[in-house]
């Protein structure tokens, strides 16, 4: 027994040692920061948080997980007291523990692993892809290997008709069918069954760094490796001083290890996939593909894998992406996957120049005009002509604002996205806010450069910016655009820009709870409010608009996909300004129908890009007749303005 | 003695009342040479030509090179000080290599002459007709495009005037035509010179079939506002505005479009915007020079019935 | 075969109407109202040659651009896209209005560069709009030359290149050395770089020559002139929408017909 243990070690401690050389390839990453938050979020995984999100599959694993646990821990036990002498396990330990518990999460384990086995072969999820039989090899042995371990203990409760045998109740009924092998025939058949279950187990713990079983050791990892706290699916930026230089990722050896990492520690569970709006809208881009793509590519070839960037991974899922973090939030396993389909476009627009037209299109009016649209019929500021905001100018002129409101490009060029920053205005003025607008000295936030992967140009765009808002001394910002959120708030900060930024759903929120907004609402109607993904997801602001809207006196209520949960609009990653393909059902279709479902009269929601696609989706849907209403939550605050 | 040079007959009052006005403040004849339209050689006289000249033969079979030439011998033959050609995409390239073979300037874009102690003030257009400039040119002969639909045409006040026929002058073969085509099927927005635009308010089913054939009689491209696009009755590539395409044709049909800034945004360019829209009050209309407040799909049936049937 | 690039930096000309200013004592548009670009159909220039690079009609690409000094940007632009060359003529001192001086600079310059197949010009640059230089610069070296192209191949020793004409589209075969000037066309968009490039870029030198060392002395170059800007300005815009009645369908399109028909903007017999 011990020469095999050794033997399955070796083999075990070879396997781990092959993986490891391939994270070790990778690039630094940070993973010490934020401890606190990291054992936390690593005990909510041990208590099967996030997997049980999921109640069929959740309460599964949790059976199969805890099951497995109890019976390691007994072995363990076992192992201290007869190989290293100490003895603990006997008297009320003995009975309570190691009989009783032991046996009954054994139960739970075998009825687990049957679900598991029920779910894949019978239930068939479309997103679990069930592939070979391969899953099957896993998930048997392991069967067989808790099956064998109650032989064991029936044969040895029947063969020494051991008096406290009902404490261990399963061997306890199995060990009667045993019975009638009599006392020869169950001594005899011991040490088979033992061998067997031995050697399974040795067998299975050597393979473990080759299946999908390492998830065992890799999962728990990846989830304290994860990032804890916002700012989260920011993409790794392009150091463009380094020799050589290293556009995105092209090669393994462009991922960061904890990148390499994630690609180990997937189970497969095609949750990423199954919440992807992308995939929903028949697009070519499966999160789960990408992962394990990657990781099957880069387990064959190792170091030498690829090219990543347009062949692993085609160039057509890459573009899919809208960067809404639903498959980041799904992944039970910390799986990061947003930073890493960034990291592959950068390589595909900044080295192999693989674009789709409209990002060409968009990169060239940035470099020309720094503002993403295609021509412009207006100035920046010519909107807020007649308005009376004052425009900030200096350092002086920034002392004793409450805020300065960030304008952005979507309201500068955009009628409709004008009638957002319009309404904002005048809740601002109505509460007498000291604010003031920057508006003429303003350049694209260039988050839609960054998420297409043209760091060179965000960083042209960023560097800028910083430069303009330090240099009016600004340090607190007000605006209606969570990308420009994202943006100044976590990402300018590389550039020297540390600003305290606020949405303006938490801003006027805010104003209306200390009373500085005076609402006299109209009746109730009925509404339903969309969490924008860089509002809700990636900055976890959900409660702001509601009480919004029930300041409002509205009718709330919410779509299945709500705030953690939001469905994307289909804006994100740079598809604002760019289309592909799709053979599906439109994303922003997909959204208005959910919305129009929970019959409310008004969609609802906080950001200028989801309230374009949005109402661009309503009028889809209504073709011709009177749409879904899309608003932005500020205009209905600022519809019921009491004057 | 003033030179008008024109290729059919169309071009022919325009093109000759500008020259003939010149002709007139600077003492001067005027002079008519077609080249290939027997038709607008034989109204010449009758608009005011003095001679007429007619040029025979396979012009184009060498790119503008025979015509170049050609047009250098009359130049030199009548001594003209200024040579007058309506302006479009042939004599882009005739008017400055006419003008260097002759050691004169040419003058492109020209919205106006006027002359000033005895010498021709041209004025012109600059910054995509954003401003507008005066010259004067510094050697003669000078050679001027004139932007159409813009001078005056000459009245028919004339006599017949008989036509003197010159040949095709030989070249050197350096450059050949081949082939001519018709202009692409699906003509691209951007290089459209007539876009039929349909908005919201042209609905489903019939509505962009239609414009597609009134399109289609006028020579143009199908155009959409984001509206349209939404609603599926036309492919995004038609789209024009802010996030769609920039345009710049001669005419711009904006039809049950409300004319959105981000509509607007993309037809800065366009020369004239006509807006036909049931709602009075449409932003449109203040970004158009014709205007029409009534039911697109009339108009536009009405528009091609009238453009089918005979004038 | 060897190909040069005319290129050119004007004023955005995408900026609307009612922000475009002029300074009418320096006769031309006032400064810093708008980014200085490379120019539309400068941009289709060089894409083109590109395309004739890529298709091996080329070899060598060489960027060619008058300006004032500081004006490299366009120039930078054409070596990460992957120029061979890039050379600046720098005109500080020199009156950039005039097309036919323009040309004289140009020709100076293309003459100092050695054998040249191929100069591609756009057809016009969007700031003065003349329309000369391309033309200009044939006639002076002695090049046949074909406008308003819009696509080329190799065919045998010449190349065919198509052109937009009245009415359509002309196919011709001229032979090298040769000029052509260049429209606008779907397929003529000027390809986006790769950030290695133009990182690369950055660090390839650019030649500079000053008139002087063109050989070109003051008079010369004055006496060079065709044409005397006397005045430039921003004219008063009506924006006045003429309202045709709508009562009479018919009435209404025959007199929006008559109307386009007069503006010369529509034919009938189109």
């Amino acid at each position: 027994m011990y020469a095999s243990m050794a033997v399955a070690l070796l083999v075990f401690a070879y396997g781990i040692w092959r993986r490891l050389r391939i994270w070790r390839i990778g690039r630094p990453s940070v993973v010490w920061d934020h401890l606190g938050a990291r054992f936390r979020r690593l005990g909510a995984a041990f208590l099967q948080a996030t997997v049980l999100k999921r109640r069929f599959p959740g309460v599964m694993h949790a059976l199969v997980f805890f099951g497995f646990l109890a019976l390691f821990a007994a072995t363990a036990v076992v192992f201290v007291d007869t190989d290293l002498g100490i003895t603990i396990d006997h008297g009320a330990f003995y009975l309570g523990f190691e009989s009783l518990t032991v046996d009954l999460f054994g139960a739970v384990f075998l009825v687990g692993l049957a679900i598991a086995l029920y779910r894949r072969y019978v239930v068939r999820p479309w997103y679990l892809e069930r592939r070979e039989p391969r899953d099957a090899l896993l998930l048997a042995p392991l069967f067989m290997i808790a099956l064998t371990g109650f032989g064991l203990e029936a044969l040895r409760l029947a063969a020494t008709h051991d008096r406290w045998a009902h404490w261990s109740p399963v061997g306890f009924i199995v060990s009667r069918a045993f019975a009638p092998l009599g006392a020869a025939g169950l001594k005899a058949a011991y040490p088979w069954l033992w061998g067997a279950h031995v050697l399974m187990w040795h067998a299975f713990l050597a393979a473990i760094p080759y299946t999908k079983a390492l998830h065992w050791f890799t999962s728990p990892l990846n989830v304290f490796f994860a990032r804890p706290t916002a700012p989260r699916g920011v993409p790794v930026p392009t150091d463009f001083d380094a020799e050589p230089l290293r556009l995105g990722i092209a090669a393994p050896s462009d991922m960061t290890w904890k990148q390499l990492f994630d690609l180990d520690a997937c189970t497969e569970c095609g949750r990423c996939t199954s919440v992807c709006p992308a995939t929903a809208a028949g697009k070519p881009l499966s999160p789960k593909r990408v992962i394990l793509d990657l990781r099957d590519a880069i387990r064959a070839d190792g170091a030498a894998a690829g090219p990543l960037a347009g062949h692993v991974v085609s160039a057509e899922a890459l573009w899919a992406c809208t960067t809404c973090r639903a498959c980041e939030d799904a992944c039970p396993v910390g799986v990061e996957h947003v930073p890493l389909i960034i990291g592959l476009r950068q390589n595909l627009a900044m080295e192999q120049v693989v674009v789709p037209a409209g990002v060409a299109e968009t990169v060239a009016a940035l470099e020309a005009r720094e503002h993403p649209f295609r021509g412009a019929a207006a100035g920046r500021s010519d909107w807020l002509e007649g308005l009376d905001v004052p425009e900030l100018h200096s350092l002086e002129d920034a002392e004793g604002l409450d805020v300065v409101y960030w304008i952005g490009c979507a309201a500068a060029f955009d009628e409709r996205a004008q009638q957002i920053a319009r309404s904002l205005v005048r809740v601002l003025q109505h509460a007498d806010v000291r604010f003031a607008v920057i508006a003429s000295q303003e350049r694209c936030n260039g988050d839609v450069a960054r998420r297409t992967g043209n760091e060179f140009h965000y960083e042209m765009l960023a560097k800028a910016n910083v430069e303009t808002l330090n240099g009016a001394g600004v340090t607190r910002i007000l605006t209606h655009c969570p990308h420009c959120l994202q943006q100044l708030q976590h990402e300018y900060g590389r550039y020297g820009g540390r600003y305290h930024v606020v949405h303006h759903t938490e801003f006027v929120a805010s104003l209306i709870e200390d009373g500085r907004v005076r609402l006299a609402p109209q009746a109730g109607e009925r509404v339903t409010f969309h969490d924008p993904c860089y509002l809700g997801r990636y900055n976890g602001q959900f409660d702001a608009p509601r009480a919004m809207l029930d300041a409002l006196k509205a009718e709330r209520v919410e779509m299945a996909r709500s705030q953690r949960e939001s469905f994307c609009c289909g804006a994100g990653g740079g598809h604002a300004f760019y289309d592909d393909a799709d053979d599906g059902e439109k994303i922003n279709a997909i959204r208005v129908r959910e919305a129009a479902g929970t019959g409310a009269s008004t969609l609802v929601t906080g950001c200028p890009f989801c309230l374009t696609m949005l109402a661009s989706g309503a009028r889809a849907a209504a073709a011709g007749n009177e749409p879904l209403r899309t608003r932005d939550v500020v205009e209905l605050v600022a519809d019921a303005l009491a004057e | 003695m003033i030179l008008a040079a024109v290729w059919d007959r169309r071009t022919l009052p325009e093109t000759l009342g500008a020259a003939a006005r010149l002709a007139d403040a600077l003492d001067g004849a005027v002079a008519l040479v077609s080249l290939g339209d027997a038709d607008a050689a034989a109204d010449a006289g009758r608009y005011g030509a003095s001679r007429v000249f007619l040029v025979e033969g396979e012009l184009a079979a060498s790119g503008a090179e025979s015509t170049i030439a050609a047009l250098a011998d009359l130049v030199r033959d009548v001594s003209a000080r200024a040579v007058l050609l309506p302006g479009d995409d042939r004599t882009a390239e005739i008017a400055p290599r006419l003008a260097e073979r002759l050691g004169g300037t040419a003058v492109t874009q020209t919205i106006g002459v006027d002359v000033a102690a005895g010498r021709p003030l041209w004025t012109r257009a600059a910054y995509g007709g954003k401003a507008l400039a005066t010259v004067t040119a510094a050697a003669e002969p000078v050679v001027a495009t004139l932007r159409r639909g813009v001078f005056a045409p000459a009245e028919p006040t004339g006599d017949d005037v008989s036509i003197e026929r010159r040949a095709t002058p030989e070249t050197d073969g350096a450059v050949e035509l081949l082939a001519r085509e018709a202009p692409p099927a699906a003509a691209s927005l951007e290089d459209a010179k007539v876009i039929v635009s349909g908005g919201a308010g042209i609905g489903a089913g019939e509505g962009f079939r239609q414009l597609e054939e009134l399109a289609g009689l006028l020579g143009g491209a199908v155009g959409a506002s984001l509206a349209a696009v939404d609603a599926g009755w036309a492919s995004t590539d038609r789209q024009v505005g802010l996030t769609g395409k920039v345009v710049s044709p001669d005419v711009y049909f904006a039809l049950g479009i409300s004319g959105a800034s981000q509509h607007l945004a993309g037809i800065g360019g366009a020369k004239a915007v006509v807006a036909v829209n049931t709602d009075a009050e449409a932003p449109i209309f203040a970004a158009a020079q014709l205007g029409v407040v009534m039911d697109c799909h009339t108009f536009v049936r009405s528009m091609i019935e009238q453009l089918r049937s005979p004038p | 075969m060897r190909a040069v690039v005319l290129l050119k930096e004007i004023l955005d000309w995408e900026l609307p109407a009612s922000k475009f200013r002029v300074d009418e004592t320096a006769k031309q548009a006032a400064d810093g109202i708008a980014p200085m670009l490379l120019g539309p159909f400068e941009q289709h220039s060089l894409e083109l040659a590109l395309q004739l690079k890529d298709a091996g009609v080329v070899e060598n690409v060489t960027a060619l651009l008058a300006g004032p000094a500081g004006s490299v940007n366009g120039l930078r632009k054409a070596l990460a896209l992957r120029c061979d060359e890039a050379v600046h003529v720098v005109t500080d001192g020199v009156d950039g209005a005039d097309p036919s001086q323009t040309a004289e600079l140009l020709v100076a310059a293309l003459k100092r560069l050695g054998p040249v197949d191929l100069v591609l010009a756009g057809r016009q640059a969007g700031d003065w709009d003349h329309g000369q230089v391309g033309y200009l610069v044939a006639e002076r070296l002695g090049r046949p030359c074909v406008g308003l192209v819009f696509r080329a191949e190799r065919d045998g020793d010449r190349l065919r290149v198509w052109r937009v004409a009245p009415g359509g589209v002309e196919q011709l075969a001229v032979r090298p050395p040769a000029v052509l000037t260049v429209t606008s066309d779907a397929g003529l968009q000027l390809r986006m770089g790769s950030v290695m490039d133009r990182m690369a870029a950055n660090k390839k030198p650019i030649t500079t020559w000053t008139v002087d060392e063109l050989g070109l002395a003051p008079e010369r170059l004055a006496a060079a002139r065709r044409l005397e800007l006397e005045r430039v300005w921003v004219p008063e815009v009506e924006r006045r929408c003429e309202v045709i009645d709508g009562d009479d369908p018919a009435e209404a399109v025959r007199t929006v017909l008559a109307r386009l028909e007069e503006l010369k903007l529509l034919s009938r017999s189109a």
